[in-house]
């Protein structure tokens, strides 16, 4: 996802609740079979999240996903299970296919599907569900369509019931990532056919494969998952713990965060901290304890006009970028719990290389150097352009006064016009270096505003995407060295986030790649007693 | 009086008409479109959307066919959510919306007007003083402001109930204070002013004069000419409570008819911003029309053209 | 009003046209100086709203000043403060970019007295006109008018205001252009209600029959009657700008960033309501104390110029 000059963050916040478990609820709501409570077996697994927090979904339909209203996610693939499923290292497992192979040229992937997959009305999952979705999806003008169309998928087909091909132009080392995103999950042609605008908005057509299952939907208020009850444990992957998650659609984070606080326990059972509160939360002992940080798999950065005199000399774009005191960055404008960076790909997902540019970061004296060593006179001013709003203006003072103190640079401050330095970012569509290194640097890249153009680098990348298996992985990290020494944008933090947890949760696992916290791996969570 | 009933039932139809003629050309008037919003579409898409939506066509004959599923009771397709109908949608927020003006009026009701004859019954004793106290400074103090302080005092200091949603009676308190305190001002200072009124007025002195017990007094006379003036002024009140609902529902994130409008607005969604407009229109109408009538069965006194 | 005398005017004085000649007979031009001035002499008797047009006056004279008055920039963000809390140098703290929030109260002040105050001016041209008009012809003129005014009078008016400034899109000036055009139609009534009854007074029969223009009967008689009833209408009307401004601020449709007005501050203050309450106290009750003091005026202001009120 481009996070551009104009909307660096994607503007709406996604903050999620803790699951909660809230009421004690009899024996009676684990009389569906195949659900399991757990060790805990006497407390209610009962959580309130607030998964929405923009409100009303879009649309659940998984073909129809957006990136405006990508916290629906959050629902949809607890609902639907994909070909593969993301792990802790966002690695895709197998999951509704229990294997898949690869052809010698890599232009055919064979994914075969486990035979225990049912929908939720006990259906069996069979190969055409996902052929009707892909190409559903392929054939939609749906904003995600073109991310499945880059990776040259060219027809897709399934010849018999448990076998489903893929076929693509060119070897494309990021399918099994697209196939575990939400967008990719099956659907039922009959249901989908019959009702083609309406079966997402009605629970009982509404039918998923998934761990859980849509019980109710009370529109602009609130819906309601419970467990799929032909949903069996495969792969590794759990039957839920959780018998019953009702997910709020509270749009106010503070609203939320004071739901939590509040002394009735009604509340939310995790939230994300909006990022005024952060402070309080730490400042305050019990909160704190009951808080957890994670990064976000997005980054931000200082772009660089590469075309541009002084900035298109390599050591006066290091310069700048060994000019950045990230720690007092993440300190003033990023509520102090997002984490510094020198490198492109954050922390958490494949590709991530823990140091790498590391002479990249903050040395003013070794700055200094560099700047004269470029030939830098540091009496011709730059400009720095932002958007016109009070916080965009903020943060561009920032970046003025520390070239100023730290170079002794002349930075203007412009909000149209061409420019010498802009605030800017990147977000994961999904965790693999593919969508972080050649679709933002590449030369003919079509997100690449920053008229950065190095052969070599797309060479490596080329060379990256279309390889299998693993070698890829070392193929994307010298692309990215590449990448780091040729200093086309200064990378400055990663977001991080804080979530406050109740004690009472238990196995909740924070990812990285999370839509909100916990959604990822919610089959897992459990409740404690208290 | 059916003359001048029926006569105020037709006078809806002009002020509906008007309301959506205004509505209808300010949206199609604002600039951009409404499928400027964060997600950009396809030439394609958009020329498919706008021929859903009857984009294409000129501007009246959009407002006929729009008028045209008004009467039929579709208010059209809402232009975020697709699959679904602004009927669908505001129907969701109707009983929110009504149930926090229902409570909101009981509490204004049941709060001002005693106080209101209490106060004027006891005139210049503490009671009245304080009756006034209440009435003047609450009066004035806008709902916005008492919504806040109310928060910040019972969510910060006090912690006692939720400050957001509705559903849980829990979750009633505050909104319904917040919207209904300012009304319960207003009718106390009224009735409080009315009851006085009617009680210096010389039937009420034959009254006395004529033996009565104070209570029958009271009842017979005193209350139903008092009741009057409150009558009159429960229109505005009603009025008030609906389009004051629109604030405190932003407040307090209660998922009702004022929010959808708000959200609406943000999202340039036309054929909800229609919609909820038309809905308060009409029943703020309709209000004021059951008021007017119940006005006239009132007072016999009064006489209509 | 004190009777007119028994005697008529000589020929002479009419036929020349010096109707001032004799100016006990047009006792109105008499009462109403005499009016103003017992209103003013009532008015300050009364605490309450002695006490409104203090803190009024003090207001408007902050606002005025506030260019002048030692006040930081209202838009400049004091680097790594923000949410700071009360301290010397800046008294009501910072909001969440680094602002003082003095500084930004006073500014906000002038939005919202000048919104008020323009809101009033258009609400006064175009009830001066609507009801003027229909009043003074009255008969089907006065017949469509009215119709017209009540239908403008059944749309609710904040939704009225709301869905004009989403059209024309949130400025100070479509904010107040909205207000006024919306909030009009109570004072049509009343003017039109004020000339419907000096119409039939004796003093307008005999100035009519002598021949005299109708403005002038407008300016010297009816207007100075209605002027005490329109000047309590505009009055109450102000603090119902001000509070509009303020809820069109706090959804959003308010002044545009950075700009301060005190409902934008209630509306950025309330995404820290929790640990920065000072954010949204501090200009709600900037608005509430406003309201409250127009509305004692208001109410003072009524009760002065009532003619029943014989104290």
């Amino acid at each position: 996802m481009w996070l551009g000059v104009r909307n660096v963050i994607p503007r709406r916040r996604s903050s999620c609740a803790r699951l909660a478990v809230t009421a004690t609820m009899c024996v009676a709501l684990f009389a569906s079979p195949g659900v399991s409570v757990g060790q805990s077996a006497n407390v209610p697994q009962e959580v309130t999240v607030n998964f929405l927090t923009q409100g009303e979904p879009d649309s659940l339909d998984p073909n129809r996903a957006s990136f405006g209203y990508a916290v629906d996610g959050a629902v949809v693939r607890n609902v639907f299970e994909t070909l593969l499923r993301f792990d802790e290292n966002l690695v895709p497992q197998p999951a509704a296919a229990e294997s898949y192979e690869v052809s010698l040229d890599g232009t055919t992937y064979t994914f075969h599907l486990r035979a225990d997959g049912r929908w939720s009305d006990g259906q069996p999952v069979i190969a055409s569900d996902f052929e009707f979705s892909w190409r559903r999806l392929l054939a939609s003008k749906n904003q995600y369509a073109p991310l499945f169309a880059a990776a040259g998928i060219t027809g897709v087909s399934a010849p018999d019931d448990l076998t489903f091909v893929v076929q693509v132009k060119q070897p494309s080392g990021a399918l099994p990532d697209l196939a575990a995103l939400w967008m990719a999950a099956p659907l039922r042609p009959d249901t989908v056919t019959a009702n083609p605008d309406t079966w997402a908005t009605d629970p009982a057509t509404y039918l998923g494969n998934g761990p859980f299952m849509l019980s109710e939907w009370v529109h602009g208020d609130h819906l309601t998952l419970v467990p799929n009850p032909y949903y069996t444990a495969h792969l590794g992957w759990p039957l839920p713990t959780l018998a019953k998650v009702t997910v709020l659609m509270e749009t106010n984070p503070e609203a939320a965060y004071a739901a939590y606080t509040s002394a009735s326990n009604a509340g939310p059972d995790w939230i994300l901290v909006p990022d005024q509160e952060v402070n309080s939360v730490l400042n305050d002992a019990s909160l704190t304890a009951e808080s957890r940080q994670y990064n976000e798999l997005t980054t931000f950065w200082l772009a660089m006009n590469n075309a541009r005199p002084p900035l298109n000399n390599t050591l006066a774009r290091r310069a700048i970028s060994k000019a950045i005191d990230r720690a007092a960055l993440v300190r003033d404008l990023a509520t102090g719990v997002s984490i510094p960076t020198t490198s492109v790909i954050p922390p958490g997902m494949p590709g991530f290389v823990s140091g790498l540019g590391h002479d990249l970061d903050f040395d003013p004296a070794g700055a200094k150097a560099l700047l004269s060593q470029a030939g830098f006179s540091t009496a011709s001013p730059l400009t720095f352009r932002y958007t016109d709003t009070p916080s965009d203006l903020r943060r561009a003072q920032w970046f003025q006064d520390q070239l100023s103190s730290t170079l002794g640079l002349t930075v203007q401050l412009a909000t149209s016009g061409d420019y010498d330095l802009t605030f800017g970012g990147w977000s994961a569509d999904y965790p693999d270096p593919q969508d972080w290194l050649g679709l933002l640097f590449g030369c003919k890249a079509p997100f690449n505003t920053l008229t950065f153009c190095d052969p070599a680098f797309d060479q490596l990348v080329a060379r990256a995407d279309t390889t299998s298996g693993a070698d890829r992985s070392g193929l994307y990290a010298q692309a990215q060295t590449q990448l780091m020494q040729d200093v086309p944008v200064a990378p400055l933090f990663n977001r991080g986030r804080l979530v406050l947890i109740k004690p009472w949760v238990d196995s909740l696992k924070l990812s990285p790649f999370d839509d909100c916290p916990g959604s990822l791996f919610l089959d897992e969570v459990r409740i404690l007693p208290h | 009086m059916t003359r001048f009933i029926i006569r105020r039932i037709l006078w809806l139809v002009p002020v509906l008409v008007f309301v959506s003629l205004i509505t209808f050309t300010l949206m199609h008037v604002t600039p951009g479109g409404p499928w400027d919003k964060e997600k950009p579409v396809s030439a394609q898409v958009q020329a498919n959307l706008n021929a859903r939506y009857n984009l294409d066509k000129p501007a009246w004959q959009q407002y006929l066919l729009y008028m045209q599923g008004v009467l039929h009771g579709d208010l059209g397709p809402s232009y975020t959510y697709q699959d679904r109908s602004v009927t669908d949608i505001i129907l969701q927020g109707v009983p929110t919306t009504a149930s926090l003006g229902a409570l909101a009026a009981l509490l204004a009701l049941v709060v001002g007007v005693p106080l209101g004859v209490i106060a004027a019954t006891r005139q210049n004793t503490g009671i009245d003083y304080a009756a006034i106290g209440f009435g003047t400074m609450f009066a004035s103090v806008p709902t916005f402001v008492l919504g806040f302080v109310l928060i910040i005092v019972v969510a910060l200091d006090l912690h006692l109930v939720p400050t957001s949603g509705w559903g849980k009676p829990t979750q009633y308190i505050l909104p319904v204070f917040t919207l209904g305190l300012n009304q319960a001002a207003l009718l106390t200072r009224i009735t409080r002013a009315s009851v006085l009124d009617v009680s210096r007025q010389d039937f009420m002195r034959t009254a006395r004069a004529k033996g009565l017990r104070e209570v029958l007094v009271v009842q017979r006379h005193l209350l139903k000419n008092a009741l009057i003036p409150i009558v009159t002024v429960l229109g505005p009140v009603l009025a008030f409570l609906l389009v004051g609902s629109l604030v405190v529902e932003q407040i307090f994130s209660i998922p009702g008819i004022g929010r959808l409008l708000v959200q609406g607005i943000s999202q340039r969604d036309y054929s909800l911003i229609m919609g909820t407009t038309l809905l308060y229109a009409f029943v703020i109408a309709g209000l004021n029309l059951v008021v007017d009538v119940a006005y006239a069965f009132i007072d016999p006194r009064i006489t209509y053209r | 009003m004190t009777t007119t005398t028994a005697a008529t005017p000589s020929p002479t004085s009419v036929a020349s046209g010096r109707l001032g000649a004799a100016p006990e007979v047009y006792t109105p031009a008499r009462s109403s100086r005499g009016l103003w001035r017992d209103a003013w002499r009532r008015l300050l008797r009364n605490k309450l709203a002695l006490a409104g047009m203090i803190f009024i006056a003090f207001v408007v004279v902050v606002a005025l000043l506030a260019d002048v008055l030692p006040l930081a920039d209202p838009t400049f963000q004091f680097p790594s403060s923000s949410y700071a809390r009360p301290s010397a140098a800046h008294p009501l703290g910072m909001d969440q970019l680094g602002r003082d929030v003095l500084s930004r109260l006073i500014h906000g002040a002038r939005v919202s007295l000048a919104v008020a105050v323009f809101a009033q001016a258009i609400i006064l041209v175009i009830g001066l006109f609507v009801g003027g008009m229909a009043g003074y012809f009255g008969g089907r003129i006065d017949n469509w008018l009215m119709r017209f005014t009540d239908v403008f009078y059944a749309f609710p008016d904040l939704l009225f205001v709301i869905i004009i400034t989403a059209a024309l899109g949130a400025s100070l000036t479509n904010i107040f252009l909205a207000i006024g055009l919306v909030n009009w139609t109570n004072l049509a009534r009343l003017v039109r209600g004020q000339l419907l009854t000096l119409r039939e007074r004796e003093f307008v029969t005999a100035a009519r029959s002598i021949g005299a223009p109708a403005w002038r009967i407008l300016v010297s008689h009816l207007l100075p009657n209605a002027a005490g009833p329109v000047t309590v209408q505009l009055t109450y009307g102000l603090p119902q700008a001000i509070f509009t401004e303020a809820v069109l601020s706090f959804i959003g449709l308010g002044v545009r960033p950075p700009q301060a007005s005190w409902g934008t501050m209630i509306q950025q203050g309330n995404e820290a309501i929790l640990s920065a309450p000072h954010l949204v106290l501090f200009p709600a009750v900037a608005l509430a104390l406003t309201m409250l003091a127009f509305n004692f005026v208001g109410d003072g202001l009524r009760d002065a110029l009532d003619p029943q009120n014989t104290r």
